[in-house]
C-alpha cells in the first residue's frame, strides 16, 4: 500500500527512467516559469499531460485523486485575492461588509493553485509509471552521490518493514490505552497521551538502532566494504533518446508560446 | 490511509517561485556536500545502514500521533531527536533523505520546491536544534533534566524557526503576503511545536531510562561544531528578528520586483526575436493569440493521437 507504482503495460511504462525524469523535472520547470494568467498555456500543459496519463493506463481517476493531496496548501496563497498586489479595489458584499479584491491577486492565486496542481500531477505520473528502483538508478545515473543513493535504498528497503511495525505499535496503543470506549476512562490527559506517543517514538528509535546494527553487521558477513556497489547501467536506447528531445521540445514550444499570450 | 497526514511545512511545486527554489537548491546542495564530507571523514562505514533504518524510522515515525482534541492532534517532525541521536551532520543527511523520499514518491512536497524543503527541514531544523541542545545543555550542565529540558526546547524553537523560514520563502515568491503568511504559520507551528516537544521529550526519557550509553556516545559527535553552533544561532536570530520586520513591511520585499523585472526582461527578448505576436501575418493581437492557441492545441492532440494510434498498432503487433 506504500508503493505507488502501478504495474501497467503501457508505453509510458517502457520509457526508461531517466527520460521520464528528466521530462518531469522539464515540465515542472517550465509550468513555474510560466506567467501568471496564462490561460492558454495552462490548457496546453494540461493537454499534454492528460494524453500522457492516458497513454500511461494510470487512470485519469487515480491521478486526479491523488493530486488533491497538494490542495489544502493553496490556503496560504488564497490571502493574495484580498491583500494582493495593487490596484486593491473595495467591494460592497450584501451591502454591508466592505472587502478588499485585488484582480492581479486572484489572477496570481488561480495561476500558483494550477501550476501546484500541473505539477503535481507531473510527479505522480512519474511514480505511477516507474518502479522505486528505477528512478533511484535514474538518479544513480544523473550523479547524485553515491552515499545518499545508499542511505535512501536502505531507506526503501527498511521503509516497509518500519512502517508496519509503528502500525502494530499504533493497533497495540488503541487496543489498551488511549481509545476505549464512553464507559471507561480513556487513557488519561493530552499530557500523558503526549508522554506514550513519546515513549513509542523512543522505542521506536531504539528498535531501529539495533536493527541498524543488525543490518551492519549482515552486510559486513555478505562482503560489504563501505563502498556502495554501483550496478552497470543501461544506455538510452535511440528511441529513448529521440522521446526525450521530441517530449521536451514540447514543452519549450508551449513554454515560449505562454510567454507571448501572457500578460 | 496511513499517508494522509498533511505536513503544512511541505512546500508544494507551484507555491515558490523558481528563482527562490534554484537559490534554495543551491544552498542546500551546498550543505549537504559539505555534510557528506563531514560523515565520510570522521564516522565509518557503519554509519551508512544507520542513517538508511533511522531515516526510515522517522519516515515512519512522522505517523505517530496523539489526539489533542476536536480532531487535531500532535505528531513528530523529528529533526531534533535525530540531532540529538546522530550528531548534526548525519541528521541534515537523514532529513534529506527524508524529505527527498516523501517529495518523489508520496507527492508530499514540490520537486522543485524540495530545495526549499530540504533546507527548511534538513538545514534549519538541524542546525537550530543543534545551536539550542548544545547552549541549553551548557547552561544547564550534566543534570539528567537539563537533557530533556533543553531536547525539548531545540525541539520547539526548531519547528517554529523552521515555519519562519517557511514563511519568509513564500513571501519572498510573492505567493502569501508577509503580514499574514507570516503570523500564520508562526501561529500554527507554535502550536505545532509543542506536540514536537512533547514527543521528543518522552522519547529522550524512555531512551535516557532504557540506554543512556546512546547519550554518551552521541555527545561526543555533538561536542565540537562550532560552525554549526554559530550557524544555528544566527539563522535563529536573524530569522526571529528578520520575520515580524517583513510582516510589518509586507512591501519591503523589495525581491518580488526584482524578479518580475527579470521575467519582463526575458519576455521582452523574446519579443525583440518575433516581433508582432507569433504570427506576423496577423495584425490583431488577440486573434493571433487565438488562432496560435489553437494550432497549439491542435499540435499537442494530434501528437497524442498519432502516439496512441502507433501503440495500439504495436500492441496489436504483440
Amino acid at each position: 500500500m506504500l508503493e505507488q507504482y502501478r504495474d501497467r503495460n503501457s508505453l509510458i511504462h517502457t520509457v526508461h527512467a531517466r527520460v521520464k525524469i528528466i521530462f518531469t523535472l522539464v515540465f515542472i520547470l517550465a509550468v513555474n516559469l510560466t506567467p501568471a494568467g496564462t490561460w492558454t498555456g495552462f490548457i496546453l500543459y494540461f493537454s499534454i499531460l492528460i494524453s500522457i496519463i492516458m497513454l500511461s493506463r494510470l487512470g485519469i481517476r487515480y491521478v486526479l485523486k491523488r493530486s488533491l493531496f497538494a490542495l489544502p496548501f493553496i490556503l496560504s496563497a488564497i490571502p493574495l485575492i484580498f491583500w494582493g498586489p495593487e490596484p486593491v479595489n473595495h467591494i460592497w458584499l450584501l451591502n454591508r461588509v466592505q472587502v478588499p479584491f485585488s484582480l492581479v491577486g486572484l489572477e496570481r492565486c488561480i495561476s500558483i493553485t494550477l501550476k501546484a496542481w500541473l505539477s503535481v500531477q507531473a510527479a505522480i505520473v512519474l511514480t505511477g509509471t516507474t518502479p522505486f528502483s528505477s528512478i533511484i538508478e535514474g538518479f544513480r545515473q544523473i550523479h547524485v552521490p553515491l552515499i545518499l543513493i545508499s542511505i535512501i535504498e536502505l531507506m526503501w528497503r527498511y521503509l516497509f518493514v518500519i512502517v508496519d511495525e509503528v502500525t502494530r505499535m499504533m493497533r497495540a496503543r488503541t487496543s489498551r490505552s488511549t481509545q476505549i470506549g464512553k464507559p471507561y476512562h480513556s487513557g488519561g490527559s493530552v499530557l500523558w497521551r503526549a508522554q506514550v506517543t513519546g515513549n513509542m517514538a523512543g522505542s521506536l528509535f531504539l528498535r531501529s538502532i539495533e536493527r541498524s546494527e543488525r543490518v551492519y553487521a549482515a552486510m559486513l558477513s555478505r562482503g560489504y566494504t563501505g563502498e556502495p556497489l554501483s550496478v552497470s547501467s543501461t544506455n538510452l536506447s535511440k528511441k529513448d533518446q529521440w522521446i526525450t528531445v521530441f517530449s521536451c521540445m514540447m514543452i519549450l514550444a508551449v513554454f515560449i508560446f505562454s510567454l507571448f499570450t501572457g500578460r | 490511509m496511513l499517508f494522509s497526514v498533511v505536513h503544512p511545512m511541505h512546500i508544494p511545486d507551484g507555491f515558490l517561485s523558481v528563482a527562490v527554489s534554484i537559490i534554495m537548491w543551491i544552498i542546500s546542495i551546498a550543505m549537504i556536500a559539505i555534510a557528506l564530507r563531514k560523515v565520510k571523514n570522521e564516522l565509518g562505514d557503519r554509519e551508512v545502514p544507520l542513517m538508511g533504518v533511522l531515516a526510515a524510522a522517522i519516515f515512519a515515525g512522522q505517523m505517530l500521533n496523539f489526539s489533542v482534541s476536536g480532531g487535531t492532534s500532535g505528531h513528530l517532525l523529528g529533526a531534533a531527536i535525530a540531532t540529538i541521536l546522530l550528531g548534526p551532520w548525519t541528521a541534515v543527511l537523514v532529513m534529506t533523505s527524508v524529505v527527498s523520499v516523501q517529495a518523489l514518491l508520496f507527492q508530499d512536497g514540490g520537486v522543485l520546491a524540495l530545495g526549499a524543503n530540504i533546507f527548511n527541514m534538513g538545514v534549519v531544523g538541524v542546525f537550530v536544534s543543534y545551536a539550542v541542545f548544545q547552549l541549553l545543555q551548557k547552561a544547564f550542565g550534566k543534570q539528567k533534566w537539563g537533557l530533556f529540558v533543553s531536547g525539548s526546547l531545540a525541539a520547539w524553537t526548531s519547528i517554529f524557526i523552521a515555519s519562519l523560514a517557511c514563511a519568509l520563502e513564500l513571501a519572498i515568491s510573492g505567493t502569501s503576503p508577509a503580514n499574514i503568511a507570516v503570523p500564520a504559520m508562526g501561529a500554527i507551528h507554535a502550536i505545532i511545536g509543542i506536540g514536537e516537544a512533547l514527543i521528543t521529550l518522552g522519547a529522550l526519557a524512555f531512551l535516557y531510562a532504557t540506554r543512556k550509553d546512546l547519550f554518551e556516545k552521541s555527545s561526543k559527535k555533538l561536542n565540537g561544531n562550532k560552525g554549526i553552533l554559530i550557524g544555528g544561532g544566527i539563522i535563529a536570530v536573524v530569522l526571529a528578528i528578520l520575520s515580524p520586520l517583513a510582516s510589518s513591511h509586507p512591501d519591503g520585499l523589495e525581491w518580488v520586483a526584482e524578479q518580475k523585472g527579470f521575467l519582463e526582461m526575458a519576455r521582452a527578448a523574446f519579443y525583440n526575436i518575433m516581433p508582432d505576436y507569433a504570427f506576423p501575418g496577423i495584425s490583431d493581437p488577440n486573434i493571433s493569440t487565438i488562432v496560435a492557441g489553437i494550432l497549439g492545441a491542435v499540435i499537442v492532440f494530434g501528437v497524442a493521437f498519432g502516439i496512441a494510434r502507433l501503440e495500439k498498432h504495436s500492441a496489436t503487433q504483440e
